[in-house]
């Protein structure tokens, strides 16, 4: 069985140190991409089984690339959760309609996000190696 | 003649008498008939009621081997029911262990599940302060360094409204970058000297636990210090929405940047200004 792979996707090179070591102890890979084009192109070549995406990005917000995401055939359905410093109501609203599956709060609280990471995937069925 | 009378007398009472007797005998005889009539019947009656006896015989004989048999079962019953309640009791105390047993369990079970969890907080919160302190030093670029600090109070603290100011050398301190608030309202002010100076003059961190009720909306204002030295400052005003107060970590966090931010600013204002004037690198 290969192992699940998390993409991690934010601007900052903090947050995505953190979101590391706090995933880094969990049986999954992790790939990093640093705005929303590189997300969207790194899902189609990566097929990751969970992206953690954040809303506001250089090039491409999170947002738009979660949008993209699910327009494409070979991403519509990997889970995306967003990560925004933004837990007003309206934000998490345009997170859903944009299609995300799940979203955190900045600052991270470690233990959510485990939480929220390991219940999404355990949902998703496990590639089984060629 | 007399005698011949008396002869004759004689054998007519002897006849009479051997009648008599005969007709007596004859009615005995008679009676005796009765007799064994009645008792032959009585016979009858008697072994036909023995035959019902012996049937009742069977049949209470019967009976009380079904007594016997019952009341045997009924013991064996008993004894079976006996053992049902002593197996039940021991059951009914076993279960009761077992429920005591389990509820020690879930207590236990729900105490290493606080433990940790309070584990993974503070691993969470050591990993926080790592990564800031990775992230300050990770460069000598003033403006990534500056930027490093924005993103800990944004990313780490939970702040998007905040102001780092440095001292120039008259000790003035002026804004170096500011997020998310009118950095004009803040002029150049010396130690001592308004909300901020003010709270940079006690040499240390100041954090407002009712940032909602002060007048000037500070949260906190950390002193970067060189040494005694104040070099800057890091005010933090509101902050998100979802962040209802500060916590221990973030107490940690301003220590840390009080310490660490000052250093790697230092460093990269050195570094700038080595930069312009020409000192090899």
């Amino acid at each position: 069985m290969t192992r699940k792979r998390i993409l991690l996707v934010d601007d900052s090179n903090t947050i995505l140190m953190m979101e590391k070591f706090i995933l880094s102890n969990g049986p999954w890979d992790l790939i990093t991409a640093s705005d929303g084009e590189e997300a969207v192109c790194k899902a189609s070549t990566e097929h990751p089984d969970l992206i953690l995406l954040d809303v506001i990005m250089p090039k491409m917000g999170g947002f738009e690339a979660c949008r993209v995401i699910r327009t494409r055939a070979s991403t519509n359905a990997i889970p995306i959760i967003m990560v925004t410093t933004r837990g007003e109501a309206a934000n998490v609203e345009a997170g859903w309609a944009n299609g995300c599956t799940d979203y955190v709060t900045k600052p991270i609280n470690s233990v959510e996000l485990l939480a929220k990471v390991r219940s999404v995937l355990d949902s998703v069925p496990v590639e089984v190696a060629q | 003649m007399s005698a011949e009378k008396t002869g004759r007398a004689y054998v007519e009472e002897a006849r009479q008498e051997l009648t008599h007797y005969a007709q007596g005998l004859l009615h005995e005889n008679e009676k005796l008939r009765a007799a064994v009539a009645t008792l032959e019947s009585d016979n009858r009656r008697l072994e036909s009621e023995l035959t019902e006896t012996h049937g009742v015989r069977q049949q209470k004989e019967t009976l009380r081997r079904r007594q016997d048999v019952l009341e045997h079962e009924t013991a064996e019953a008993m004894r079976e029911a006996g053992m049902a309640r002593h197996e039940r009791d021991q059951a009914v105390a076993e279960l009761t262990l077992l429920r005591a047993r389990l509820e020690e369990i879930e207590q236990e079970n729900d105490r290493h599940l606080q433990e940790y969890q309070q584990v993974e907080q503070q691993t969470a919160n050591l990993s926080n302060l790592y990564v800031a302190s990775y992230q300050l030093h990770s460069s000598v670029d003033r403006d990534v360094v500056l930027k490093t600090i924005e993103e800990i109070v944004i990313n780490l603290i939970g702040s998007e409204e905040m102001a780092i100011f440095e001292a120039d050398e008259r000790g003035r301190f002026r804004v170096a970058a500011s997020v998310g608030i009118d950095a004009s309202r803040f002029g150049p002010f010396r130690l001592g000297e308004g909300p901020i100076g003010r709270r940079l003059a006690a040499g240390e961190v100041f954090v407002n636990e009712s940032p909602a009720e002060s007048h000037d909306g500070l949260t906190a204002c950390v002193p970067l210090k060189i040494g005694e030295s104040t070099i800057g400052a890091l005010a933090v005003f509101r902050l998100l929405a979802h962040k209802p107060a500060l916590e221990r970590l973030d107490r940690e966090l301003f220590e840390l940047l009080a310490v660490h931010a000052s250093t790697a600013l230092h460093c990269a204002t050195l570094h700038a200004r080595a930069l312009l004037e020409g000192v090899p690198q």
